[in-house]
């Protein structure tokens, strides 16, 4: 019998035990009734580039633009002009107890770049407003026009300058190492043959008023907020690029390429009302790429040789001479961000432009991006928070710490000498 | 009594049983600090998860973290303190440890942040607070930043009913608040430190 009550007492010290253990409650609040609500989550980019510009190992981004909003809400926008140039770049961020930012224009006019170009006119917008929560944020990086300095022609002009009165046919064999294969599209393209003097030759390339010209669009980025969407959109306008304009008697450049517009979007829509739906903020990406026209010769001769670049299959041109280039037409494409999030991207055109002339000038034009992604709001009817009451006095902390253990030894004697009692005391 | 004892089996079972219970009572008692350590300990590594997850940094920049949820974490170097801290006293709450009263600001921001702590159960973080000293530092660290503070003073003993050290600051402090003696709510231990610099985001 004394052995039951034995293993009966040590089963309920086990219990008492282990009730210390399970019995409380997973997360130290009480589970009191509380309504709980996530508020929605948003956000949307946009990233446009006008011109990545590679110019003989140097490396410059013109016309660059960048957006960004969130629902905490966030809006900070930058347009750069020429992105290391501080005065043409343009910062806004509308953030907490500032709902608006409009910084002024930043603008620089002949802004010379690198020693090898110059700008005519550079400028950075950038604006970001929180208006009833909803944040926008937009900007522009724009560049007038590039011309890329014709001084680099020089030493092809030096080489030929003791032969001005020679006939073309007879200087062609020793210049040949010297030009490579620049003789014959510089001949076509000036109207002139062999027999022809090089001093004619000369006045071709003495026209040439420079060694490109660039004009850019503006590259645009936006993300806004709407009662029903989200949006972030990019836009990089299109370009026109001559190499060696003024080459012809009538202006023409030796080539002309044409870039469109790249856009890059993306859609996130704002469910109305709050539901548990993970899937009920959808987000729609697209794209369009840049289009791309190359023109080669002179227009108003007739002359002019229109040559199709399709996707994956780039052009080269004048290969194996000084002006040999390679001209390469980028795609688009969306995808899955984290979170749900989607993004696009318009990828725009590659150029490597006269290669055998110093390691030539490397261009990436009309490029565009935008993600978004969001979370409807969610309402859950859980708990009700219990009133927040001002206490009398500070919280009481480690009062029990050392009276329980004390008091539980008083008890394990008292239970100790109650059995030694009923043990001796027995009949 | 004893007579009892000797010819009524009814009264030798019923005190038999009353040893029993004594047991157990005791047992429970002495074993309680142990249990309320171990009960901790499990809930801070809930909690630290939840410090570092996304949904509590939103709720966090809402300023709407719920009472018992994660709000910061408090390093003490110089007494190996590492906690996360729950936001609220309720008597609940603490069982995390240590809690922020939640009429102060958030930690970081302008005025005095305040933050009561158990100082011989559940984990007992402040249990030796009462051993710093001025040029000590106080970490803490939350979902979207973190700072540093300075104690300027000793710890003193103040009257549970001495509300004002919780009070309103102009500049950025901390106050750390347990029971004294160890033990004993007869009073107040108190801690106060200053703002230095912020830390890395976290």
């Amino acid at each position: 019998m004394s052995r039951v009550r034995r293993i009966g007492a040590l089963v309920l010290t086990s219990a008492v035990l282990c009730a210390f253990v399970i019995a409380v409650p997973a997360n130290a609040a009480e589970e009191e009734e509380r309504i709980i609500t996530v508020p929605e989550a948003f956000i949307a980019s946009a990233s446009a580039r006008g011109l990545d510009l590679n110019l003989f190992g140097n490396h410059l981004t013109i016309g660059s633009s960048n957006a960004l909003i969130d629902s905490s809400p966030k809006a900070q926008s930058q347009g750069a002009g020429v992105a290391i140039i501080a005065g043409t770049v343009a910062d806004a961020l509308a953030q907490g107890a500032t709902i608006t930012s409009t910084p002024p224009q930043a603008c620089v006019v002949n802004l010379p770049l690198l020693g090898l170009l110059t700008a005519a006119l550079a400028c950075g917008e950038a604006n970001a407003t929180i208006a009833d929560g909803q944040p926008k944020a937009a900007a522009t990086g724009k560049i007038a026009s590039i011309d890329v300095g014709g001084s680099l022609l020089n030493p092809i002009l030096q080489a030929v300058g003791n032969l001005l009165n020679s006939t073309l046919s007879a200087v062609v064999d020793p210049l040949t190492n010297l030009l490579g294969g620049l003789l014959n599209p510089l001949l076509g393209t000036l109207n002139l043959d062999l027999q022809d003097t090089v001093q004619d030759l000369l006045d071709g390339l003495g026209r040439v008023t420079g060694l490109l010209s660039i004009r850019v669009g503006p590259a645009a980025s936006q993300a806004i907020t709407t009662a029903d969407k989200v949006n972030g959109t990019a836009i990089a306008q299109g370009a026109v690029i001559e190499v060696l304009p003024g080459l012809s008697a009538l202006g023409a450049p030796l080539l002309t390429i044409t870039v469109g517009d790249a856009r890059a979007t993306v859609d996130v829509t704002r469910p109305s009302a709050s539901t548990d739906d993970p899937t009920a903020a959808v987000a729609t990406p697209a794209f369009q790429a840049a289009l791309l026209k190359v023109d080669l010769g002179v227009p108003l001769l007739g002359n002019v040789t229109s040559i199709p670049v399709s996707l994956g299959a780039p052009l080269v041109l004048f290969a194996g001479t000084i002006l040999e280039s390679t001209i390469a037409v980028g795609g688009g494409s969306t995808g899955d961000g984290p979170n749900g999030s989607k993004f696009a991207i318009a990828d725009g055109v590659s150029l490597q432009l006269l290669k055998g002339l110093n390691g030539g000038i490397g261009i990436a034009l009309a490029h565009a991006e935008a993600a978004g992604g969001g979370r409807s709001a969610k309402l859950s009817v859980r708990q009700i928070a219990p009133p927040v009451t001002q206490p009398e006095e500070l919280v009481r902390t480690g009062a029990d710490g050392a009276l329980l253990p004390m008091a539980g030894m008083a008890l394990l004697l008292a239970a100790f000498g109650v059995r030694r009692l009923v043990a001796t005391k027995r009949p | 009594m004893i007579e009892l004892l000797r010819t009524k089996p009814w009264v030798r079972r019923g005190i038999s049983a009353l040893s029993v219970v004594l047991l157990l009572g005791g047992v429970a008692l002495v074993g309680y600090p142990f249990f309320t350590n171990v009960w901790q300990s499990r809930l801070q590594g809930q909690l630290s998860k939840q410090l570092a997850s996304p949904e509590l940094e939103q709720a966090y920049r809402a300023r709407a973290v719920e009472t018992g949820d994660s709000l910061t974490r408090i390093r003490i170097p110089s007494l190996d303190v590492d906690a996360v801290v729950v936001e609220g006293v309720t008597p609940s709450a603490l069982r995390a440890g240590a809690g922020h009263y939640p009429q102060t600001p958030l930690p970081c921001e302008i005025g005095n942040v305040s933050i009561a702590g158990h100082r011989t159960t559940y984990g007992k973080p402040f249990g030796n607070i009462d051993r710093l000293k001025a040029g000590d530092t106080i970490e803490l660290t939350t979902p979207i930043g973190g700072c540093v503070y300075q104690l300027v003073k000793a710890p003193f003993v103040v009257e549970p009913t001495d509300m004002s050290v919780i009070q309103a600051t102009a500049e950025r402090t901390v106050t750390l608040t347990t029971c004294h003696p160890r033990g004993s709510a007869a009073q107040r231990l108190i801690v106060q430190a200053k703002w230095v610099k912020d830390l890395q985001a976290a």
